[in-house]
């Protein structure tokens, strides 16, 4: 991997997005909801990121600070558009921020409300064109074509309206509308979530394939941890805010080093029967944001709980033992948790 | 009997080991303005004594349907037009109640409802009253069906909540649906899906919307209360997961048949029908990353009409000509396994019976 050479496409730094609390009267500040606190990551050309986690751990506030949709409260989002010129999305105008979209798109996870019904194929797929380029429907009319083919869609179709394709179809009319304007960066939440496996297993192929044709980055979100182990070079795994692990997704698989994906990994029903696995099943729900305990935010559900961590916050450091692995965990280096690759062995097939 | 062909005899034989609740050629239709949509066409399944059965298929297959079918609470205009419930309360030995042919809204399907069969949904939020404390909707199910004052309900309310490990009973039995979690509201549903001490539970996708260690916890929770109240449990899922973790028995059902069934084993290791080795291989596995996943062509075809051969036929990489033009049969493919494909059978199914008098 030449990852440590290349310049990245997208870098997060110590993002923040805090989200005021107000009550009474004078709508006083009370209190902040911490959907994101204190995320970075990098991303490189033609490269995916897995991001995992369980509803509420602040995966989609995340990505919608990418996009622009919501202005972080602190930090950096540097993106590195095609020209080499770098800009901080957290910090850009309007202007910038409409241009910078033109390369950062995103996907939709329910392909029924994320279409509107009442536009006909060509209009949905034409509009960022429309928008953006000012292409009415005969001057883009090709170019929607074009893009139904690449998705795998019948261009003969393009005056339908969304009500008459498939779950499956429609999440490919949502994928090439995002690809409408060549974009460098696709952002997919839960982008499969809401289909069938059968159809699940097309979309993802599409996802690979279009990857491959066309050198798009992905930042893929889902709750499901064998979808993201599929599509992912690297993964990140949330919780409640923070990215507690993230590491080349083979190793996080592998050898987890925080307990969180130790959890999450075996909480995982694994679709056969001879996969005895011992489960390690969490206490109680995920933390509430806005009532964060002190110290590391898991340990009141870790089941390896040590005194320091009720007391000291855990920052992501990298573990010793596994490069370019890096852990939110005060004992990542000395617990040895059980990742997939043990689970596997022991199906004996 | 004459839906007893020959080739079902085998798998019925190890039936007749003790079920408690026997389906027999269902066929729930919904009849619209467009047309008769045949949700549930003809459906045999069985649930054993104390075991798990599990019902999988894709979106649109009946799966739901046919567990609604089961207490008559399926949505208008759905109704049963053919086919029987057996249900065996007590042994097999004993004369059966025909669900089917008891009144909708009548007072002997609403002994049975909730007391004998209870059903935990997908949706907990839609399936409790927010207008209601959780308290009061576990002791309406109880007082229902059994005469306790309302101060022995509530401590059987409060007993039942701690048994499906909600924290604080004694507190959470006056919180409203909406002040619980996600995971909490499930238990919850639950609660008062058990409180009366069923024999059989009817679970129609109790986790699918509820986070990965939560769902684990809710698995775990059916699996031990399962084996604390000898309960016989029918499970409705997509998700191959699940039921590899949580049922004795499968059956895969495709455009409201059912496919295969057999043991857990049978189907995970020796899965004959090419619509449920295809199902299997569409899902992302480890040792496989990056690699293009096996896809099933096509899509399930619109729910208003059937093709004349075998359902799958037109998605099917195995077909043949006969398979676009014949129905096959459901036939034995191993012991108390059966597949209904004609690479097992020549056989075609039964003429339709009472098919002609529904359009």
């Amino acid at each position: 991997m030449s990852d440590n050479v290349r310049q990245p496409m997208l870098e997060l730094i110590n993002l923040r997005k805090y989200f005021p609390v107000k009550k009474g009267f004078f709508r006083r500040h009370v209190a902040d909801v911490k959907a994101v606190d204190g995320v970075s990551f990098s991303l490189y050309e033609g490269e995916t990121f897995g991001l995992v986690g369980e509803s509420g751990c602040g995966k989609t506030t995340l990505i919608k600070n990418i996009v622009g949709a919501l202005r972080p409260t602190s930090g950096q989002i540097l993106f590195t558009d095609a020209g080499g010129q770098t800009h901080d999305i957290a910090r850009a105008d309007r202007e910038r921020i409409e241009a910078i979209r033109r390369d950062i798109q995103m996907i939709f996870q329910d392909p029924f409300s994320s279409l509107n019904p009442r536009m006909t194929v060509q209009d949905i797929i034409g509009e960022p064109l429309l928008v953006n380029e000012g292409k009415g429907r005969r001057a883009s009319r090709a170019r929607v074509a074009e893009l139904m083919e690449l998705v795998g869609l019948n261009p003969e179709l393009l005056r339908r309206y969304p009500h008459a394709f498939s779950g499956g179809q429609r999440q490919r009319i949502g994928i090439a509308r995002a690809l409408a304007l060549d974009p460098k960066l696709l952002l997919a939440d839960e982008p499969t979530s809401a289909l069938d496996v059968s159809v699940q297993a097309q979309i993802l192929n599409l996802f690979m394939r279009l990857q491959r044709e066309l050198n798009l980055s992905y930042i893929f979100i889902s709750h499901d941890l064998t979808v993201v182990q599929h599509i992912s070079d690297r993964a990140a795994v949330m919780y409640v805010g923070h990215i507690v692990e993230t590491a080349e997704t083979e190793r996080l698989y592998v050898s987890p080093k925080h307990p969180y994906t130790e959890a999450l990994l075996s909480a995982v029903p694994y679709p056969h029967p001879d996969v005895k696995k011992k489960k390690v099943v969490l206490k109680g729900g995920a933390a509430d944001p806005q009532l964060l305990p002190a110290g590391c935010p898991f340990h009141p559900r870790c089941p390896y709980v040590e005194a320091l961590c009720s007391t000291r916050f855990p920052s992501l450091e990298e573990v010793t033992e596994s490069q370019q692995h890096w852990s939110a965990c005060h004992y990542a280096d000395s617990l040895s948790l059980r990742g997939l690759d043990t689970l596997e062995e022991s199906a004996g097939s | 009997m004459s839906f007893l062909r020959s080739a079902d005899v085998g798998y019925r034989r190890f039936l007749m080991t003790d079920r408690i609740l026997d389906i027999q050629n269902l066929k729930t239709y919904f009849h619209t303005q467009e047309g008769v949509i045949r949700a549930v066409d003809g459906v045999y399944l069985s649930v054993r004594r104390r075991k798990a059965l599990g019902i999988v298929g894709e979106s649109g297959c009946g799966k739901s349907i046919t567990s609604l079918s089961v207490l008559q609470v399926i949505p208008s205009p759905g109704r049963i037009v053919d086919g029987r419930v057996l249900f065996y309360p007590e042994a097999e030995s004993d004369r059966p109640v025909d669900l089917a042919q008891l009144k909708r809204h009548g007072r002997e399907l609403r002994r049975i409802r909730g007391k004998d069969i209870s059903l935990v949904f997908q949706e907990p939020m839609v399936a409790l009253s927010p207008v209601y404390t959780v308290g009061n909707q576990i002791i309406e199910a109880l007082r229902l069906h059994e005469p306790h004052s309302k101060r022995r309900a509530r401590e059987l309310a409060v007993e039942m909540l701690d048994k499906v490990g909600i924290p604080n009973p004694d507190v959470m039995v006056d919180r409203y649906t909406f002040e619980l979690s996600g995971g909490m509201r499930q238990r919850a549903l639950i609660a008062m899906a058990l409180v009366c001490g069923p024999k059989l539970l009817i679970a129609d996708e109790p986790t699918t919307a509820i986070d990965v260690t939560i769902q684990a916890q809710i698995l775990d929770l059916i699996r031990s209360l399962q084996t604390d109240m000898d309960m016989s449990v029918m499970l409705i899922t997509h998700d191959l997961g699940v039921i590899a973790e949580m049922v004795d028995d499968i059956v895969v059902m495709y455009l409201g048949k059912v496919v295969e069934s057999g043991s857990l084993h049978d189907i995970f290791d020796r899965a004959s029908h090419p619509y449920t080795v295809a199902l299997q291989r569409s899902i992302p596995r480890f040792q496989r990353r990056g690699q293009p996943l096996e896809v099933i062509r096509g899509n399930v075809p619109d729910p208003y009409t059937r093709p004349q051969g075998c359902e799958f036929a037109e998605r099917c990489p195995k077909a043949m000509n006969r398979c676009f033009q014949d129905k096959p049969a459901m036939a034995e493919v191993g012991d108390r396994h059966s597949a209904k494909c004609f690479l097992f059978t020549d056989e075609v199914e039964s003429a339709p019976g009472r098919e002609a008098n529904v359009r």
